[in-house]
């Protein structure tokens, strides 16, 4: 009777076992693929929009910079290409293409375009800068 | 006829009489005995009970993952915690939310993981009162270093011996300052473990 009692106590006081109970809070957030343009400088006028901005021509002439920013699956790392085409896009349009390799699946890259000839070729119309990735 | 008549009825009461006497000899020739008792020991004995559960909120789920922000978690998980202890042996009951690994609290593979300094979770009814974030240590063994967050503790008394608490834990991401995530499917597991100290 002793041991017994000696066994559930201590100095301090009574020893209860410990007893635990457990549950589980599953967890799940998904990371969308990513690609968009930002204007650089308010001299080009541009809207943002993603994945393409519609701007108008620059009054002066001269470059215009765009930040294009991507993030996707290491699996779709290809190229990137910055494409540059007036208006709505019609038949046989002229553009402008710059082509950029992707090295890293999540990253931005500064790109310049000169408009000046966009903007002898369509004095008024918009040009819409549309990143492509392939 | 008569006389036959009496005889059959003399001879009926001679049988039940000869019948009685055979019963009733056995008792008349015994004297009565009576056992000493018995006793028969009756013992019931009431366990002490620990049990936490979820009673809604059980996956939590963010479609689209804002870089650089906060990102709130769908709805909040109601918990229940029951108790029914010995106020002489238990000084209290607390609960613990962990991760199991303070550098991957969700993972979409070996190099797109979220901190569990990353996942932060509040409790109006416990402790966190506010976002804390999930860099606490165990407590009494339970948990993880560095990705636990302790939600309530509670002192037990007579009255709150047998006792049943439901709360809600709210939890987000806070990605404010953080590179870009990998595009991918991050999951996670969060422990919830209540414990009698």
């Amino acid at each position: 009777m002793l041991a017994w009692i000696m066994a559930g106590m201590s100095a301090a006081g009574p020893i209860a076992a410990q007893q635990r109970a457990v549950a589980t809070v599953s967890l799940v957030a998904r990371k969308q693929a990513v690609v968009g343009l930002t204007p650089l400088g308010a001299d080009a006028q541009l809207a943002g929009l993603t994945p393409a901005i519609d701007a108008s021509p620059p009054a002066a002439s001269g470059a215009v910079g765009l930040m294009a920013i991507w993030n996707l699956p290491p699996e779709q790392i290809g190229d990137l290409r910055l494409r540059t085409t007036r208006g709505a896009l019609p038949a046989g349009a002229s553009y402008i293409e710059r082509r950029v390799v992707l090295l890293d699946p999540v990253a931005h890259a500064r790109h310049d375009l000169d408009l000046r000839s966009e903007r002898s070729a369509a004095s008024d119309a918009l040009v819409v800068v549309r990143l492509v990735v392939y | 006829m008569l006389t036959r008549a009496v005889s059959s009825w003399v001879t009926v009461v001679a049988c039940l009489l000869a019948v009685a006497l055979l019963v009733a000899a056995p008792r008349a020739s015994h004297a009565q005995i009576i056992s000493p008792d018995l006793g028969v020991s009756l013992g019931a004995r009431k366990n002490t009970a620990l049990t936490v559960s979820v009673l809604s909120g059980g996956v939590q789920s963010i479609a689209s993952i804002t870089d650089g922000a906060i990102n709130a978690f769908s709805s909040p998980v109601r918990v229940q915690t029951t108790w029914s202890v010995n106020p002489g042996l238990t000084g209290s009951v607390q609960l613990v939310a962990y991760f199991t690994d303070p550098t991957s609290a969700l993972a979409a593979g070996p190099s797109a993981r979220i901190a569990s300094s990353r996942v932060q979770g509040r409790m109006a009814t416990g402790l966190p009162a506010a976002f804390t974030a999930f860099t606490g240590v165990g407590i009494g063994g339970v948990g993880t270093a560095g990705a636990s967050l302790r939600l309530f503790s509670v002192n037990i008394t007579g009255p709150n011996r047998n006792a049943t608490r439901t709360d809600d834990l709210d939890l987000r991401l806070d990605l404010t300052g953080q590179p870009p995530l990998s595009v991918g499917t991050y999951t996670g597991m969060i422990y919830l473990r209540a414990v009698t100290m």
